[in-house]
């Protein structure tokens, strides 16, 4: 189900800034997880995230934003590692950087490669599940280390791993408490393809599973397959939050462009634009045209009907930058 | 293994590098030369008072900051810097746990490598005299603590702490506390002297303190640093 | 001559120009590379700019208030005494100003700011030019690593003797406005050239030793580390040799903070009475072993700089 918290504003893209904080009835939802309130933070003078309001309910969403956007700065918000300038932030029960308790149902994986080079991965990981406070911490170990394909009986200190093999050992700690919320800055980076489909799927599953998983990426297809909930930053404000194919639909100063393949193209053409449905259409072929419309609703109904008048076959009807990249070209790309 | 233990185990295998091994291995064996040197020079009776200079000169003055300073402002520093302080700091576990471990792990590395050398060198040079061995495990003890706790603390308030550290051994310990009383009080080096100073029933400069106050004031010094690391711990944005 | 500055756009074309009826709407904002038609000044303008580099490099001048913390305060540190005794003299009756510290006795109060600096100031400006890979650039000028070296030998001598001679310097002022100073002005001209040579040796036994460590590692802290134990570890150690160990007082040479202030009370021609001032040799041998202490670290500093490889 798509949840747009973020409303619509005056120049059709979602807002800017969420500087007036949604009404309160209506935010957060009951479910969020992860709350930001009117969140800023500024380093000497430079503002990195301003006013920020978000919430995130469970299932997989994406921190989308190009780089130096304030991803990282606002996923170090929320996890607690930095403190807001102003504004406040709820996750998982608590104020992540106060409260103890909520800090363990969140399981984190920072940006940086940093790890315990001379220690090996099965201590690493048996670490955090002991400073967690649970049993067994080598048992524990060992299944999160499973879970992201690494063996645990590696006797290699972690300093002379690969670049993925530490990114693997990174999310194992981060899982082997089992937190309720994860929150992971770029946790794709250095890793194989073969090694992103697995975590991918893996990130999935938890979604699934009723955790909340945060994951930021400056990686546009990356995110697309983590699923269609994204949050957008660009220059430190949120840009978007949502299903990003509900976010295009807002978009209603960006015209739809729609692919439509017909036997009888050309007559169908004419008629969308007669009926005011497209502003304009071009003529690829008989069979082939394109159109772009803002009310894709309007054309979503008169479109059948027509091609049926005329007697054509509707073949293909393919929306052309309804993806996540024109989302966010269209979210960022001016600023 | 317990929260305490497992952050115990990890800071001290941190701060077990090559180079700083090297170093405290080599002013280890450097003072246990200078002191067969003045046990040399003596004919083999240098007198309790060699032993005692030595220890408070060359040990207390030098040695015991020096390498305290070198492992406890890496305790936090060295996680500071490579950035994997955050993977002990998000956990649940209570932070005060995480300053205790850090003053832990650096003391129990500095404490061999400062008092076994140095009482060593000391009994060496004093003509192989066990009172100055006994004061000077003691006082060796007390000072490494005192200082490891404030350059934890240290390690965890400023980038740079080993410079910062040594600006304020050589300006404030080691220099001012040297020279006026007032100041002698608010400087640790004074303490240990003491100890040193009293169980060898010698006189050494700013020593004047009984050895019960040799004793709590860098105690009490080492409570309060450990509150602070904590309280920073609680404040300090991690990368 | 003078170059044509690229950010300054050039002047739209003349609109009368028939041959290009719209050249007036057209500007040009940056040709991209040019080649460099002003003066070129040679190894010695390189090398002043190399000191000027150097002096900004080390003061943290024209970067983060951060880089400036730790140099201007050892600075502080050095002016201090100065300036207290400077306001003792101003307060005091005539009587107890002869009881502040002399011109020489000043810098036993300063030792540890002193080579606290030239700890701080030789790292930060060899290491980090071998760090950052910007000694490759200077060596890419008219620099080689020989003029390289004399310029940042230059620019670190002139820095330390900020904190060896400007705080004695500003007491003789003081004292002198304060009728305090030297009687008549050949006894003022000899004392400023006694605590301008003073100044001179001492700053020149710190610099070279602690150029020579600095040149071994381009690690920053552990080069300030290392010097900054090394000086009193020198006196430390000989000190206790000689006066617990009963060796040869002929170790004293090897004390460096003792050999530096032991110069300048033989070039005042005062008696010492510091516990680490202690010398019986006569001056030459002094002069001998300062002499020493700077060619051995200067070959030392050259040996690591000769094989040393350069990327670019």
């Amino acid at each position: 189900m798509t949840d747009l918290s973020i409303p619509q504003s005056s120049n059709g893209i979602a807002p800017v800034t969420a500087s007036a904080p949604p009404a309160p009835a209506a935010w957060p939802p009951a479910d969020a997880t992860v709350v930001a309130y009117d969140v800023s933070k500024s380093f000497k003078g430079v503002v990195a995230v301003s006013n920020v309001s978000i919430a995130i309910t469970p299932g997989v969403t994406g921190l989308l934003g190009p780089n130096g956007a304030g991803k990282s700065t606002l996923l170090r918000m929320l996890s607690g590692q930095i403190k807001p300038s102003s504004g406040s932030v709820w996750v998982a029960g608590g104020d992540p950087r106060s409260d103890a308790e909520a800090r363990g149902r969140i399981g984190l994986v920072p940006q940086q490669d940093g790890v315990f080079e001379g220690e090996k991965a099965i201590d690493i990981v048996s670490l955090a599940a002991t400073l967690s406070g649970l049993d067994q911490p080598t048992e524990r170990a060992a299944h999160a280390l499973g879970l992201v394909e690494m063996d645990p009986g590696l006797e290699r200190p972690v300093g002379t791993f690969s670049k993925g093999m530490r990114q693997r050992v990174k999310i194992a700690q981060a899982l082997v408490h089992d937190p309720i919320v994860l929150m992971m800055d770029e946790p794709l980076n250095g890793l194989d393809p073969k090694q992103r489909r697995q975590m991918i799927e893996l990130f999935h599953g938890l979604g699934d599973a009723g955790k909340t998983v945060l994951v930021s990426s400056h990686v546009l297809d990356e995110v697309e397959r983590f699923g269609s909930l994204v949050i957008v930053i660009a220059k430190g404000r949120l840009a978007a939050q949502g299903d990003f194919r509900a976010i295009r639909g807002l978009m209603d100063n960006q015209p739809l462009r729609v692919r439509i393949q017909c036997t009888a193209g050309r007559q169908l053409g004419a008629a969308l634009v007669a009926s005011g449905s497209v502003m304009g259409c071009r003529v690829d072929s008989d069979s082939l045209i394109e159109v772009t419309t803002n009310d894709i609703r309007q054309l979503r109904r008169e479109l059948a009907p027509f091609a049926r008048h005329y007697g054509g076959r509707l073949e293909e009807v393919i929306p052309l930058d309804d993806d996540l990249e024109s989302v966010f070209r269209y979210l960022v790309g001016d600023r | 293994m317990t929260p305490l233990l497992a952050l115990y185990r990890v800071l001290s295998r941190n701060l077990l590098s090559r180079g700083r091994l090297t170093l405290i291995g080599m002013l280890g064996v450097l003072s246990i030369l200078v002191a067969f040197a003045i046990n040399r020079g003596n004919d083999g009776d240098p007198g309790l008072d060699a032993g005692v200079t030595f220890v408070w000169f060359l040990g207390l003055g030098l040695v015991v900051p020096i390498i305290s300073l070198v492992l406890a402002s890496s305790s936090f520093g060295d996680l500071v810097e490579d950035e994997t302080l955050v993977y002990l700091w998000h956990r649940p576990s209570p932070r005060w746990m995480l300053a205790v471990a850090a003053w832990a792990s650096s003391t129990t590395v500095a404490i061999p490598a400062t008092v076994i050398p140095l009482s060593v060198a000391g009994y060496i040079a004093s003509g192989f005299d066990l009172k100055v061995f006994g004061a000077s495990a003691l006082a060796i003890t007390v000072a490494t603590a005192a200082y490891s706790s404030l350059f934890v603390f240290l390690g965890l308030l400023v980038r740079r702490a080993l410079i910062w550290g040594l600006m304020y051994l050589f300006i404030w310990e080691l220099f001012v506390a040297r020279v006026g009383n007032g100041a002698a009080t608010l400087s640790i080096i004074t303490y240990p002297s003491s100890i040193l100073a009293s169980i060898a029933d010698v006189e050494l400069a700013q020593a004047d303190r009984s050895v019960l106050t040799g004793i709590l004031v860098p105690l009490i010094v080492s409570a309060i640093a450990m509150a602070l690391t904590t309280w920073r711990l609680d404040n300090v944005d991690v990368a | 001559m003078t170059t044509p500055n690229p950010i300054v756009p050039t002047s739209p074309a003349s609109p009368a120009d028939p041959a290009n009826p719209i050249a007036g709407t057209a500007q040009i904002f940056d040709q991209g590379y040019r080649r460099y038609e002003g003066e070129r000044t040679g190894v010695a303008g390189a090398m002043s700019s190399l000191v000027r580099a150097t002096w900004r490099q080390a003061l943290g001048l024209k970067r983060q208030t951060r880089n400036k913390l730790i140099p201007f305060m050892i600075i502080v540190f050095a002016f201090v005494p100065a300036v207290v005794f400077v306001g003792l003299a101003a307060l005091l009756p005539d009587d107890f100003v002869n009881e502040l510290p002399t011109y020489v006795e000043y810098y036993g109060f300063v030792v540890a700011a002193i080579y606290l600096f030239a700890a701080f100031v030789s790292s930060a400006i060899l290491c980090e030019d071998r760090r950052t890979g910007m000694l490759g650039v200077y060596l890419s000028s008219p620099l080689d690593r020989r003029t390289y070296l004399a310029g940042k030998a230059i620019a670190f001598c002139t820095l330390l003797f900020i904190v060896t001679i400007l705080p004695i310097l500003l007491m003789l002022l003081a004292y002198s406005l304060q009728n305090a100073g030297p009687d008549g002005f050949g006894n003022w001209i000899e004392t400023f050239a006694k605590i301008v040579l003073s100044g001179v040796a001492f700053g020149l036994v710190f610099a070279f030793p602690s150029l020579a460590v600095a040149s071994t590692t381009d690690r920053w802290v552990v080069a300030t580390a290392t010097n900054a134990a090394m000086f009193p570890a020198s006196a430390v150690v000989t000190d206790l040799l000689v006066g617990e160990g009963n060796l040869t007082p002929h170790l004293r040479l090897l004390n460096i903070p003792g050999l530096a202030r032991e110069l300048t009370f033989r070039i005042f021609n005062e008696p010492q009475a510091s516990l680490w001032s202690r010398f019986d040799n006569p001056t030459w041998t002094l002069v001998l072993a300062a002499l020493g202490w700077i060619l051995v670290s200067g070959g030392i500093v050259w040996a690591n700089y000769r094989r040393l490889l350069v990327r670019r």
